[in-house]
């Protein structure tokens, strides 16, 4: 089914590198293999069109390090809840880029 | 970013450092995640609840989220949490807790705590070793396995959390893995919910000291463990107890009423003033 997905549907997964530390468990535990090690023996994304969108590789990271955004679906809900779901991502980005080095 | 990241990052102290001090792929921060989408579903707001912990790797998570947050001394965790219950007892209070602050140093503690129905949830995170200090061996570390003060094996039977605050009368006993996160995230939101004294035991790996020392691998191969090793409590039922040997049981494995510590305590007051004032 994954091949005749059209490419919106796609889920879009962010690795945020400043606070992985390769612990390896969002690729151990993806069911489809979505995710590869790479030579430093952080996750990248190798194969996207795989994603079932199950979300649990951002459950199970222990460093709130991956994101999975549902691409159409994703945007109604922000739509709809809006404000309610938390801070806007332009607050929380800054912050979050700074923190690490402190 | 996602929704779950998003309200993770909404509780989050970001003046902290981050990434956070547990070791790559620790369990902790699976359990912090659990405890945050569990109370951002219940929907509390942040003053409302207050996170006590004790000494320990997992002393160390209130420190990295925005609640009324306590960082007290080494067992003494659930002490703190009665002063802060019956002083307010509009306030949530959350105690979180390793395996050697809540059964070890404070074990006399938990047990009474559990007596009394104190209304407070303890979440105790069940790593079977004292992983910041060195790797010695705790209550929780099973017989014949070994640790930095149990060289050749340890030859003491190790404590059942969960069924100990059975046994002590806990109104509600939930046990999960960090594998199962989001049995995790529902056994921590009814424990929260429930009147009384409630606890979750959460199992987690030590892979860098615990897992080292027995050869236990990675943290992958300690959470794959964990899930083969698991069995739902309704499953459970139907198996005979040879088969449950070596097993551990998840779900919850209680929960009933009993008269809650501070109701109880607020009656006495009552009747004490209208016999004072007679």
């Amino acid at each position: 089914m994954a091949e005749t997905r059209k490419k919106k549907d796609v889920p879009k997964i962010d690795i945020f590198k400043a606070w992985c530390k390769a612990c390896g468990i969002c690729v151990a535990f993806c069911p489809t293999g979505v995710l590869a090690i790479d030579e430093g023996g952080y996750p990248y994304v190798k194969e996207i069109e795989k994603c079932i969108n199950c979300g649990w590789c951002e459950i199970r990271c222990p460093d709130f390090a991956i994101t999975v955004e549902k691409r159409r679906k994703g945007e109604k809900i922000l739509e709809e809840k809006g404000e309610e779901t938390g801070p806007k991502e332009e607050e929380i980005s800054p912050e979050r880029i700074v923190a690490p080095g402190k | 970013m996602s929704e779950v990241t998003k309200l993770i990052h909404k509780y989050l102290r970001h003046d902290k450092k981050f990434p956070h001090v547990w070791c790559p792929g620790c369990g902790i921060g699976i359990m912090l995640g659990a405890l945050i989408r569990a109370i951002d579903r219940i929907g509390y707001e942040k003053d409302e609840v207050v996170l006590v912990s004790g000494i320990g790797c997992s002393g160390r998570l209130p420190v990295y989220v925005d609640f009324n947050t306590l960082h007290t001394t080494h067992g003494r965790a659930l002490t703190f949490a009665t002063g802060v219950k019956l002083a307010k007892p509009s306030l949530k209070v959350i105690v979180i807790m390793g395996d050697g602050d809540a059964v070890a140093i404070g074990g006399n503690h938990f047990i009474h705590a559990a007596r009394r129905n104190i209304d407070v949830t303890a979440i105790i995170v069940n790593n079977s070793i004292y992983g910041m200090t060195g790797g010695q061996y705790s209550p929780t570390t099973p017989y014949g396995m070994r640790s930095s003060t149990t060289i050749y094996s340890n030859i003491e039977q190790d404590f059942k959390i969960s069924e100990l605050a059975v046994t002590a009368g806990a109104v509600f006993v939930g046990r999960g893995t960090v594998y199962h996160a989001k049995l995790l995230d529902s056994l921590i939101e009814k424990a929260i919910l429930k009147e009384g004294f409630s606890v979750v035991e959460v199992i987690s790996h030590c892979h860098t000291q615990y897992g080292r020392q027995n050869r236990l691998g990675t943290a992958v191969e300690m959470m794959e463990w964990q899930r083969d090793n698991a069995v739902p409590v309704e499953k459970a039922a139907t198996m005979k107890p040879e088969e449950l040997q070596n097993k551990m049981v998840i779900g919850i494995l209680v929960n009933k009423e009993l008269p809650v510590y501070q109701n109880e305590y607020d009656k006495i007051r009552e009747r004490a003033k209208g016999i004072a004032g007679r």
